[in-house]
């Protein structure tokens, strides 16, 4: 083995890791210059509008309607005016929505409607809460840093994946076909602004169709779960490729072999668009789940954009070979765990347009934020859909841990990774 | 001990006795191929083995070994010798839908104007029992098909059904195809249409073989009989009568196996010259090109040397209108039924000429020379290079000069020109016609100044012009004009296989089947040689075995020494035999190594290019830059190599081509030797 072919993967990783560095250590500078001194007062205000909502709710449940009421009061009057002084500044019409929901909250009380309608509205305005945090107090550090992961990991995935897709297909075509490598140029670079186009029309369509935004919303995430769920259990995939290519229609199947240029283009184009489409709905779901925090997906996109040129440029041009088991199952484990977000904030949001039961549970204290993005709201449902999935997750990798386990063993000599 | 090789070609059929020992054909003989006979090719196949015997150059008893390449299926499929196929097309309940859309198949055309006559059943896989099956097959065969084919839903994966449903038809005394026996790929409906056109030439086939091997016994051969299949695989006789299909045009490839057994290369191109047509083809590391074959504008799953044919050959007639030479061929001096004029004998001094269509519906511009007494003979492309002088006295095609001069010159006279002129500007027309196909094959291999290498009987006439007019260098095979029967006598019993799998155990699982396969089919065991190449776009494999030794015999002598090996290896990588350094070898396999340097000064870069070559002279595995590392016996479970690049690992026989990292990780079998080597496998 010479000493270059072992030094170039490890110069590339480390480059990612510097890439990566440079982003955390600029995170916490941003997050400062963000945040101003105001931050520390806005933070207390809402502790005590979250305290005292939690007592006017039990002396609701405790029949004691004139206390509930006098508290809800004092939660408005006393703590969420000093907060609307930069609120409105900010934005005046989220404002003018919370007054709405903290009248409902006064107005329930005060007709004696159920204790649910009551937690309901309250769970709404803890919802809103957070998003007054996000927009005068600044949004912390988790956040910022599990977004920016969290977008990082999402085009990285795809983009490796489509890299590895291309450069199989280019040494393959080197060696068999040298003339079809353009056409197979021309199609991956062609997948670029159809799958840019894709995100758009996701954009425009998100926007025009008739049906109430929450509902989008929900449709999204659900997509994106499946999504993502498709992506990690590779096993699916396979499955599916295998029937795919068995029903082939035979011109098709000729092509394929036969190396027909617009063929190839198009195996370029799908290898790359495939992974496009995929992007534009997920970053449309993060986009939507973290709202406030598009800079920050902005920086994921960046940071993956950098490193997959370098990487691309690594394995295409000088053929370098990384550990890309390790990155790849790093990625992917970012991404179900996104998924697993994603699914809980979809389970709230039908629960919130009152599709699903609401069973409210007490969580530990943690970053309001942060369990905001990880979709950890407290309702039962929300929590036991996203254990499902995650039990699920980990009976998928202890099953392809088998599997290889398996494979390796009963190999006698040589053994490929997938 | 002898080999026996007989090509039965479009115009002759010819058969040569090599001597396993020298490698070298002691015995050759010509005969009209018998398309229209009673028994089909198999007489003139028949009538060479006969005559070649009566050489007595040696004994019926020396010899271990007879191979065919015959273009008899595709004869049968362009002559309609073809019976209605019913196709039993099986697949799972809930995939009901598609199955039938990918096996219903319309209409396969089989000639302009000549379609197979299909009649279709359809059972579901959960209800395929042997009594389901027995009364679909017999409403099919009631219906009027006279062969079976069967095509089940992923049957790569687990071909159970297709092998009951075959079972069923043998029991019904119905010939029949399954897909699985031809291809191990995924892809319904090019399958079904695969075993279709197999299985429509099953009687046809079945009868020929039945003939070739009653004249083997008959003639005192007790060796066995192989065929050589459009891929270079070397099978027994009895699977030309079960899988007729993949033998179609085994001629273009016997000639290229047997040009590479005499001249080893890595990249050429080939131009094969017969009497009526040239077909041109590529050698790239130093094999032949491959194509999957393609009959109308029906694909198949079947690989074979991939030619363009152009309707010229050396004997294809002068065409002259208005006093103007218009064209050569297609019509030959054999379809005629006319001598050459360089070989008629019985020709006199040409004192004539006059033009006329060879065949009903043929334009009347064909050129024919008369003599005094007004015995006719055929202007060919061999006259004109025979006129011109171009034929060494060695050349098959060298015939009489004065006669052919004599006869330009009487066509000459006419057209006001002179007989030099006239026979240059007649190869010119030939050659003009053959160079865009030449040049389409070197712009799609991206081949660079590769040399031409002449074959068939007319390579002198028309190879050394098309290189000439391409900037290339030219050489002739030796015995040119039995190049195809040497190719099928000397071609190694080989197998190759498609399978659905890249990794793991199932594909050495389908390693240990094709070795088996070859083993039952003559091969020692222990000498099969195997190569796994990644087929990316179909998520497949392709695995080449081919035996150094059978059974009754040591097998030919090994094709290049390590010398050729070293020279071949510094050809692949494009440096000087003097830079190429050997880095591993065992009985199958070496690896050469080079070192080049490119810059200079802080952009000085070196690159370590690498290349497989096995024993036969073919490239396995070419890497522009990389690393190679021997492996022991003795390595343990422990030792395990970083995921670093495409690889090649060599153990023992096998050669396993990989597209994705490689990790070793476990013992090799005791006293196994190894090499692995890591690369990038071409420069983007």
């Amino acid at each position: 083995m010479t000493s270059a072919a072992l030094g170039r993967p490890r110069r590339l990783g480390l480059l990612l890791l510097a890439l990566l560095a440079i982003a955390m250590a600029a995170l916490p500078l941003s997050v400062r210059a963000d945040a101003g001194a105001p931050a520390v007062a806005v933070r207390d205000e809402l502790a005590a509008i979250r305290r005292l909502m939690a007592q006017s709710r039990d002396a609701y449940r405790a029949g004691d309607r004139e206390r509930a009421l006098r508290l809800a009061r004092q939660a408005y009057l006393d703590h969420f005016e000093l907060v609307e002084i930069p609120l409105r500044v900010a934005d005046p019409n989220f404002t003018f929505a919370m007054e709405v929901q903290f009248a409902e909250w006064r107005q329930a009380i005060e007709r004696g409607a159920p204790a649910d309608e009551i937690d309901r509205i309250l769970m709404e305005i803890d919802s809103g809460l957070v998003e007054v945090e996000r927009v005068v107090g600044g949004p912390g550090l988790a956040a910022p840093a599990f977004v920016t992961l969290a977008s990082f990991s999402i085009l990285f995935r795809e983009g490796i994946e489509a890299i590895l897709v291309i450069a199989a297909l280019l040494g393959y075509l080197g060696v068999h076909q040298p003339s079809l490598r353009r056409p197979l140029w021309i199609g991956v670079l062609l997948a670029v602004p159809a799958s840019l186009a894709t995100w758009l029309l996701l954009v425009v369509v998100l926007r025009v169709v008739p049906v109430g935004r929450e509902l989008l919303e929900i449709a999204m995430s659900l997509l994106a779960v499946a999504l993502m769920i498709s992506i990690s259990l590779w096993l699916l995939r396979r499955i599916d490729t295998r029937r795919w290519m068995e029903y082939l229609r035979a011109h098709a199947w000729e092509a394929i072999a036969t190396g027909k240029a617009s063929a190839v283009a198009l195996l370029g184009f799908t290898a790359v668009y495939r992974e496009g489409a995929e992007t534009a709905v997920l970053y449309q779901s993060l986009v939507l789940m973290a709202r406030r925090l598009e800079t920050w997906i902005a920086l994921g996109v960046l940071l993956a954009a950098v490193s997959l040129v370098l990487i691309g440029w690594a394995v295409i041009a000088l053929g370098a070979r990384l550990p890309l088991r390790a990155f790849l199952s790093a990625a992917v484990s970012i991404v179900m765990l996104l998924s697993i977000a994603i699914l809980g904030h979809a389970v709230w949001e039908l629960q919130m347009l009152g599709y699903l039961p609401v069973t409210v549970v007490e969580l530990p204290a943690l970053n309001r934020l942060v369990t905001e993005l990880l979709g950890l709201h407290p309702t039962r449902e929300v929590l036991i859909a996203q254990l499902a999935l995650a039990l699920a997750y980990s009976a998928a990798w202890l099953w392809a841990g088998w599997a290889w386990y398996r494979s390796a063993t009963v190999s006698r000599a040589v053994r490929v990774s997938d | 001990m002898i080999r026996i090789g007989i090509d039965v070609g479009g115009t002759f059929t010819k058969a040569v006795a090599v001597d396993l020992g020298s490698g070298e054909p002691i015995a050759r003989v010509a005969v009209p191929t018998t398309h229209r006979a009673q028994q089909g090719v198999a007489a003139g196949a028949i009538e060479a083995l006969q005559r070649l015997l009566a050489t007595a150059r040696f004994a019926a008893a020396d010899v271990r070994l007879v191979t065919f390449s015959t273009t008899q299926a595709v004869n049968a499929l362009l002559e309609g010798d073809v019976v209605p196929v019913g196709i039993l097309a099986l697949g799972p309940r809930r995939e009901r839908r598609q199955t039938q859309q990918r096996t219903r198949l319309e209409r396969i055309e089989l000639a302009p104007g000549r379609a197979l006559r299909l009649h279709y059943a359809y059972v579901d896989l959960e209800e395929a029992s042997e009594a389901v099956l027995e009364r679909a097959l017999q409403e099919l065969t009631a219906a009027g098909a006279g062969a079976i084919a069967i095509s089940a839903a992923y049957a790569v994966e687990n071909p159970a059904v297709e092998e009951r449903a075959l079972a069923v038809a043998r029991r019904l005394g119905v010939p029949d195809t399954a897909g699985h026996q031809l291809t191990g790929l995924y892809g319904l409906e090019v399958r079904t249409l695969t075993a279709a056109i197999n299985a429509s030439i099953l009687p046809r086939m079945r009868e020929t073989t039945a003939w070739v091997k009653a004249a083997l016994d008959q003639s005192g051969i007790g060796a066995p009989a192989m065929v050589l299949t459009g891929d270079l695989s070397v099978v027994p006789i009895d699977q030309l009568a079960d899988l007729p299909a993949p033998s179609m045009l085994s001629g273009p490839a016997a000639s290229v196996a047997g040009a590479l057994r005499t001249n080893p290369t890595v990249d050429a191109l080939f131009v094969e010259v017969g009497g009526t047509s040239t077909n041109i083809g590529v050698i790239r590391n130093g094999r032949p090109a491959l194509r999957y074959v393609r009959i109308m504008r029906h694909p198949t799953c079947l690989r074979s040397v991939d030619v363009h044919v152009a309707g010229i050959g050396g004997g294809s007639l002068i065409r002259i209108e208005r006093n103007r030479v218009v064209g050569v061929g297609p019509r030959s001096a054999h379809i005629a039924g006319l001598p050459y004029v360089s070989f008629a004998a019985d020709l006199g001094q040409p004192s004539a000429w006059e033009t006329v269509a060879p065949r009903e519906g043929d334009d009347e511009s064909y050129v024919v020379i008369r003599d005094a007494h007004g015995r006719p003979a055929a202007l060919t492309l061999t006259d004109a290079a025979n006129a011109l002088g171009l034929l060494p006295s060695t050349d098959y095609a060298c015939g009489d000069r004065a006669r052919a001069r004599a006869a330009f010159e009487v066509v000459a006279r006419a057209l006001g020109r002179t007989a030099d002129d006239l026979a240059r500007e007649v190869l010119d027309a030939a050659c003009a016609a053959l160079e865009p196909l030449a040049r389409d094959l070197l712009r799609e291999y991206e081949l660079r100044q590769p040399p031409v290498i002449g074959l068939g009987g007319g390579a002198g006439v028309i190879a050394p012009l098309l290189a000439e007019r391409l900037g290339l260098r030219t050489a002739i095979a030796p015995a040119a004009e039995v190049i195809a029967a040497i190719g099928a006598a000397t071609t190694p019993l080989s197998l190759i296989e498609e399978v659905h799998v890249r990794s793991g155990p199932e594909l050495l699982a389908a390693v240990e089947r094709v070795e088996r396969r070859l083993v039952a089919f003559g091969a020692t065991r222990g000498s099969v040689q195997v190569v796994v190449e990644p087929i990316p776009e179909r998520q497949a494999s392709r695995i080449r075995a081919l035996a150094l030794e059978t059974h009754r015999s040591a097998g030919l002598r090994p094709s290049i020494d390590r010398e050729t090996a070293h020279e071949l290896a510094a050809r692949a990588l494009g440096v000087p035999a003097t830079s190429v350094r050997l880095q591993f070898e065992n009985p199958y396999y070496w690896v050469f190594t080079a070192s080049v340097r490119t810059g200079i000064g802080p952009f000085r870069r070196e690159r370590r290019p690498i290349v497989v070559i096995d024993r036969h002279g073919s490239v396995c595995f070419h890497a522009v830059d990389g690393s190679c590392r021997a492996l022991s016996g003795t390595e343990t479970s422990n030792t395990r190599q970083p995921s670093q690049g495409c690889a090649c690992a060599i153990i023992g026989a096998r050669c396993l081509l990989l597209d994705r990292p490689v990790d070793i990780d476990q013992a090799l079998a005791s006293g196994e030797g190894g090499c692995l080597l890591v690369g990038q496998p071409a420069r983007l």
